[in-house]
């Protein structure tokens, strides 16, 4: 059983396992790093696509809507490998690579600075994103600044050419980029340390649950969370400190939202979510 | 369609070279579509797939050498139906007779 990706093609709609839409992305991915100098680019991508449409209804049927990943590269290997004309000039303009600061989708988890960072310098994403937690830390926030100003201008690399350049290496397909991804992904989830914290999770899940379950029969049976029999002063006691919690946690949420810049502006989006939320809700409930 | 033996590798070129001739020459017959240069080639030495063939009419059409003009067409989206120009009808007599002439010279270099 695989996902099934909807796409459109020439203006109709196709059905493409996952697998086949990764290689179909690829490849139109990679059309448009070599026709980057073609001014007719896109009209000559459109008809690709158009093509590439066509060769899939071939594929079709009333009892078959969907393409699987060998009928798409058959597909593709008819339409062959994309040849840019005056491809020689082009080949050898990418020989020493142009090598960019771009902002990278690709594993990205806030805006992709970070994972553009570590491209351009070759390393680790895991190793930036410390860099910035601990500058975040020493600055006292200050270098959310930083980071805000980065994605305003730092542009994010859209198209194949740009991704090639974010690495300044050879070429690179949006499949390539993906395959890393998933398999850094692979790695970590197979990895001991996250195995061990998965399982130190779970226990610690059940142990809470436990204690809870105990808590709750006592309370039950009128006594405190101690042990001690219930009273109004355990029960004032108790509500105190529940209290004390909710003021301590908003007390925190105060302090980030005029603090960090990024808090400030979650919270006032969540803020004309809310309203709009609200605002549609009266308006539905009054009709 | 991609022989790869050493001594084949060094046909590529020449084929790729001649590729636009080979396409201006079936354009010349009669206006036609993409698919029918496509399935023309397809039976020659010059068999390439729309990867190859759409930029190269898109640089023609450029160069000012095919025109095309959309045809609706019964069934599926409108097509592009392409023909010569008058440049590109001298383009193609050019590039024949030089292929033609280059043909004698390499023959003639043995005497």
């Amino acid at each position: 059983m695989n996902k099934v990706v909807t796409i459109n093609l020439g203006g109709n709609a196709y059905q493409l396992e996952e697998g086949a839409y990764d290689t179909l992305r690829a490849y139109l991915a990679e059309a448009e790093q070599k026709l980057a100098d073609d001014p007719d680019k896109e009209e000559i991508v459109k008809d690709l696509e158009q093509a590439i449409g066509g060769k899939c209804n071939a594929y079709m049927s009333a009892y078959k809507n969907v393409l699987t990943q060998s009928e798409i590269e058959a597909v593709l290997a008819e339409m062959g490998p994309v040849e840019a004309e005056g491809g020689e000039r082009s080949a050898a303009n990418a020989a020493p690579a142009p090598k960019r600061l771009y902002r990278l989708h690709e594993g990205r988890v806030l805006f992709g600075v970070c994972t553009g960072l570590a491209a351009y310098f070759g390393i680790d994403v895991a190793l930036v994103r410390l860099v910035c937690i601990v500058l975040t830390v020493i600055t006292g926030g200050g270098f959310v600044l930083a980071y805000i100003l980065a994605v305003i201008f730092i542009p994010e690399a859209e198209t194949g050419a740009q991704k090639a350049e974010a690495f300044g290496s050879m070429p690179i397909t949006a499949q390539d980029l993906v395959d890393k991804a998933k398999e850094g992904f692979d790695q970590f989830k197979n990895s001991d340390q996250w195995r061990t914290w998965k399982q130190e999770m779970r226990e610690q899940r059940r142990q809470w649950k436990h204690e809870y379950r105990a808590h709750r029969r006592m309370h039950n049976h009128g006594y405190d969370w101690q042990g001690r029999p219930r009273s109004f002063l355990s029960e004032l006691n108790e509500f105190v400190w529940s209290m004390f919690g909710l003021v301590v946690i908003v007390f925190f949420v105060w302090i980030l939202y005029h603090h960090l810049p990024l808090v400030h502006q979650f919270l006032d989006s969540a803020k004309v979510i809310w309203d709009n939320f609200i605002y549609s809700l009266s308006k539905a409930l009054s009709k | 369609m991609t022989p790869s033996t050493p001594q084949e590798d060094k046909l590529a070129p020449l084929r790729k070279g001649l590729l636009e001739l080979a396409v201006l020459r079936v354009i010349s017959g009669r206006e036609v579509y993409a698919a029918d240069i496509l399935e023309r080639l397809s039976a020659t030495q010059f068999k390439s797939g729309e990867g190859t063939l759409y930029p190269l009419l898109s640089k023609l059409r450029r160069e000012g050498l095919v025109a095309y003009e959309w045809e609706e067409s019964a069934a599926g989206p409108p097509r592009k139906y392409y023909s010569l120009t008058e440049a590109g009808k001298e383009a193609l007599e050019r590039q024949s007779r030089y292929l033609k002439e280059l043909q004698n010279t390499i023959t003639n270099l043995n005497k």
